[in-house]
């Protein structure tokens, strides 16, 4: 496996992809697999587009059901930021089928999002908002009988995209633990997944609806094909940093698992032809995917051009080896780590899972933890001990001289107002008092300098009672479950943080694509683009979509 | 109101935090909350009387000395949460209890506190512990994940006078709480007096934040 010191820095971290672990992959695999079925339950949608719908997600074990209400938006209401107060759709995911007197509740609560009160019955909630630059001219177009024009669905990717999905107890919403012992739902984020996709559903059926109350008999509906190219687009803020360095072991076992899947291709002694052919068809529709991923932002689209470069030098490299040669995925892989871009090594890394589905998409299963209800009773070691295992082990934690004010030019914090993660400057704004524990390097440097004060035989019990402001530095110098990738090897607070790339990983983990960075810490990004829709799961193989075949 | 339990631990955590415990302290205070709810016991209104009592004083004298087999804090009243933490730090040492003695706390406040460290600490040595608050509240066993119902004994008790933890004799095995998995009831008005620390924690906005935190970049939304 790569070592940690590679892979834990947070510039290549930003430059990951999706792979077939990503979350919303694995979602779609399993939900094939059980033999779920999709419908609607109820569909009072009027002709103005507002009103209620209910989908069921039909399971071997139970049934879900994403709860939709459909709103009048005034456009000057209509805000990506995560502080709106309306949306254009609110959603909730019901556990099993609602009731009417179900369905009243959430309707007085769900458009009010935040606002509202949950209960452990209500699985994920969220909301959409319609692309203004595209919704109404698809309507428009079915409704006067004619399909969109399918490079301007691609030029935006979706009609509508999400602002927020909540789960995990937000609200008064189902804890986690609720249903992650449900078979096929044990995986991160399966539920929001799974939640996006039915909403996605509803978005399409929006459009044709809206579409014939438009245009009456002469409307059609949207051409399937062209309904696969539309995605879920999403706005995504500072909120998602924050969550990987606090949840340092599952993050860790998300890496870890997607390193172990390259280990796995990589040791593989030879590739047969069809492996091989499967390989250079996923190139080939790399570069398609690459080819149709135009951003304004002058940075990712340095990087873009740079990938589609290495994506031909790849091809052509793979090209040369021959059939006989020994670990040919281990030297592809060696290969791309010193040619190409950080971009192209791990689009590389994501190419080379590809092609082994039957050996790595059980790892797709593992990349959840149980959170312990406590911490695990016992600090152990002496205060020689720690500081050891800090010099070997946290190297990195030690090197920016923290006393610059560059290396502290940040501070990570709630706000007030809105009640989201913010990033401060740290010599220019007021609130660094109240910063959030993030700041992970110096944390540990802080906690090394009272280290080196103690005696040596100390016990880190007794320490810990004398510097109980190192007791969160402490948990992570320990914690058993972060193996090799538990840091993220940067300095989380310095002057040239780039947070995108905190946000980037994550989305890349969850199965998206078209990353469309917005300023250095927000980005629209899509999902499911390209994907099958539930109600063609039947006829649609449920994970060869990601990148879409390149035109003939 | 009801709640959810990641909602408990990010309140109880954010209140810690606010009353002034530092972020790893903080943490442990808001997973004995949600520890202690998750099985039908007042864990946020014990933390909100133990917090009380911390952001009046320097909550550093409220810990245990943790010397012999009885242990006393030199504010006089050991903080439950507190205890707790010093004692699950220990596990693993040769603490009172692991042979056939007694460790004996000196006046701890809010006890029930401390309970959901002890089940970390019976995991550690493989045991179930027995707590005794003295003779007007019946024990409490303790194991690894459960908790005997008598503790509904000491919900509302704001000092015990000594708690004292030995091992269980082979053949008590009390009666456990159950779990609960969400909807959690929560008196409003603890829920607010919690979320009043909770908001020290935020940064009121400001012209500078306003312009940058968020996310700077072109906020029109446009498409």
């Amino acid at each position: 496996m790569r070592p940690p010191e590679r892979v834990m820095r947070l510039d290549r971290l930003g430059a990951f992809h999706q792979t077939r672990l990503s979350f919303l992959r694995a979602t779609m695999r399993h939900v094939a697999a059980a033999g779920f079925r999709f419908g609607y339950d109820r569909w009072e949608i009027g002709e103005d587009g507002v009103g209620t719908a209910v989908y069921a997600a039909r399971g071997p074990d139970r049934t879900y059901s994403l709860v939709c209400f459909a709103h009048d938006l005034d456009p000057s209401m209509r805000t990506d930021r995560v502080i709106a107060e309306a949306w254009d759709a609110t959603y909730v995911l019901y556990d099993g089928i609602p009731d009417d007197g179900e369905i009243e509740r959430l309707r007085a609560n769900t458009p009010k999002q935040e606002a509202g009160r949950y209960r452990h019955t209500d699985l994920i909630l969220s909301r959409t908002n319609k692309s203004a630059r595209l919704f109404d001219h698809v309507v428009g177009c079915l409704a006067a009988g004619r399909q969109p024009d399918a490079a301007r669905l691609d030029d935006v990717g979706y009609v509508m995209r999400t602002t927020a999905v909540y789960g995990n107890g937000k609200f008064g919403i189902a804890d986690r633990q609720r249903y992650a012992g449900r078979a096929g739902f044990g995986g991160p984020f399966r539920m929001e997944m799974l939640t996006v996709w039915m909403i996605r559903q509803f978005v399409a059926d929006l459009v044709d609806c809206m579409a014939r109350a438009g245009g009456g008999d002469t409307a059609v509906p949207l051409d399937p094909a062209l309904r696969r190219r539309l995605g879920i687009g999403n706005s995504t803020g500072l909120g998602l940093g924050p969550f990987i360095v606090n949840h340092p072991a599952l993050f860790a076992r998300w890496i870890e698992c997607r390193e172990l899947a390259l280990a796995r291709v990589c040791a593989l002694p030879e590739a047969p032809e069809e492996s091989r052919a499967v390989f250079r068809e996923w190139i080939d529709r790399a570069r398609a995917e690459v080819a149709g991923w135009a951003v304004p932002d002058p940075l990712q689209a340095e990087k873009i051009a740079g990938l589609a470069a290495d994506l031909d030098r790849l091809e052509a490299f793979a090209a040369g080896l021959g059939p006989d040669t020994a670990a040919p995925w281990a030297k592809i892989n060696d290969w791309a780590a010193e040619n190409l871009s950080l971009e192209g090594q791990e689009l590389a890394v994501s190419l080379l899972i590809e092609p082994h589905g039957d050996l790595v998409d059980d790892l797709a299963d593992r990349m959840a933890i149980d959170d312990a209800e406590m911490a695990p009773a016992g600090v152990p070691g002496t205060v020689g001990e720690i500081l050891r295992r800090i010099e070997d082990r946290f190297g990195w934690a030690l090197e920016p001289d923290y006393r610059t004010r560059d290396a502290q030019a940040r501070f990570w914090y709630v706000s007030a107002n809105k009640l989201e993660p913010r990033l401060g400057e740290r010599w220019e704004e007021p609130g660094a008092d109240l910063e959030l524990p993030l700041a992970t390097g110096r944390d540990i440097a802080a906690c090394h300098a009272d280290l080196q004060r103690a005696p040596l035989e100390q016990s880190l019990a007794d320490f810990l009672l004398r510097h109980p402001e190192h007791r969160h530095a402490v948990r992570r110098l320990y914690d058993p479950d972060l193996g090799r990738y538990g840091q993220i090897r940067d300095n989380l607070i310095g002057a040239d943080l780039l947070p995108l790339n905190l946000l980037r990983c994550k989305l890349a983990f969850f199965g998206a694509t078209h990353f469309d960075p917005k300023s250095d810490r927000w980005l629209r990004i899509n999902m499911f683009c390209h994907a099958p829709y539930p109600d063609e799961l039947d006829a649609q193989p449920p994970d060869d979509w990601i990148f879409p075949q390149p035109a003939p | 109101m009801l709640c959810s339990l990641n909602e408990i631990q990010a309140l109880a955590t954010k209140a810690a935090r606010g009353a002034g415990l530092p972020w790893g302290l903080a943490d442990e205070a808001g997973r004995a909350a949600r520890w202690l709810e998750a099985r039908g016991l007042a864990g946020l209104s014990a933390l909100h009387g133990t917090l009380e009592g911390l952001s009046k004083q320097d909550w550093r004298c409220c810990f245990p000395v943790p010397s012999g087999s009885i242990w006393r804090s030199e504010a006089g009243e050991i903080d439950g949460l507190l205890a707790g933490v010093t004692v699950a730090d220990r596990a693993g040492q040769p603490l009172a209890f692991a042979g056939d003695g007694a460790l004996v706390l000196a006046a701890v406040r809010w006890p029930l506190l401390t309970m959901p460290f002890l089940a970390g600490v019976a995991q550690v040595y493989g045991v179930r512990l027995i707590v005794s608050l003295g003779i007007e509240t019946p024990a409490v066993g303790i194991g690894p994940d459960s908790i005997a119902e008598s503790c509904r004994a000491i919900e509302d008790l704001t000092l015990a006078g000594s708690v004292r933890i030995e091992r269980a004799q082979i053949g008590e095995l009390p009666q456990s709480l159950s779990q609960l998995d969400g909807s959690i009831p929560i008196e409003n008005e603890v829920f607010a007096r919690l979320n009043r620390w909770a908001c020290r924690t935020y940064v009121p906005e400001s012209a500078e934040s306003r312009a940058r935190g968020a996310g700077g970049g072109d906020l029109v939304e446009t498409d």
